[in-house]
């Protein structure tokens, strides 16, 4: 129990601050931290894209004759959202981590699960709209 | 200019992401404030909307400090913004659940 608590405080400081967390390591050129920095902001404006769809739905869809379609599918988006943005400082701070120490860049498998999701979840939509008819 | 200190557009790229972030935000906002302009809003839903509004001006005030670091010369890293920015976008969320409402 106690070593993953102890990974998950190096992984919580990690996000204050990847570069005061490394003693070891050196700088890297600074123009790879901008480019890692632009990836982070760029799943940032994915996630808040995400969060304005959950937002409209919320704002402007008056309720729908499945019970429930319409809070479901706004709060999907707006979880969705918010892991996107919560793991995209994650991820921030491991490339800028291994940026410092010389490791390869760390991989992920959630880009690959978001789209999955994303397709699934607009086939869900599609089907549930389709069938039961539009309200 | 030697070519080791030759920052490129590294910076000035950087600069205008952090703008389009801003810009992006500043979309989502306007539908939640669009909401508002409706008749009847329930009392969630202002809530929701007023919430959303202070997550956006704690977004734009961060994008707005990263900007004025990043003019400046010898560019440094981000710090502890990413994830200001991070836990802003997760409120933002979290206050639009209320707009359901």
């Amino acid at each position: 129990m106690a070593p993953t608590l102890q990974r998950i405080q190096t992984v919580v400081r990690q996000w204050f601050d990847p570069n005061e967390m490394d003693e070891g390591g050196h700088q890297p050129d600074y123009r790879f931290s901008l480019a890692n920095e632009r990836t982070f902001l760029a799943w940032i404006r994915t996630g808040l894209a995400l969060i304005g769809g959950g937002l409209a739905i919320a704002a402007f869809v008056s309720p729908l004759r499945l019970p429930y379609l319409r809070e479901g599918t706004s709060i999907a988006l707006l979880v969705l959202g918010a892991a996107i943005a919560l793991r995209a400082v994650d991820h921030w701070a491991r490339c800028e981590r291994a940026m410092r120490v010389g490791a390869p860049l760390p991989r992920s498998r959630f880009p690959a699960f978001l789209a999955l999701t994303i397709a699934a979840g607009a086939i869900i939509l599609a089907v549930l709209i389709l069938t039961s008819g539009l309200s | 200019m030697t070519t080791e200190h030759d920052a490129g557009l590294a910076a000035e790229r950087t600069r205008l992401s952090w703008r389009r972030t801003s810009l992006t935000a500043t979309g989502v906002l306007a539908i939640g404030v669009f909401r508002l302009l409706l008749p009847h809003p329930s009392g969630p839903t202002v809530a929701g909307v007023v919430l959303f509004a202070l997550c956006w001006l704690g977004l734009v005030i961060a994008a707005q400090r990263r900007i004025s670091s990043l003019s400046t010369a010898g560019p440094r890293t981000a710090g502890r913004i990413p994830l200001i920015l991070a836990l802003l976008v997760t409120a933002g969320a979290a206050a639009s659940l209320l707009v359901l409402g």
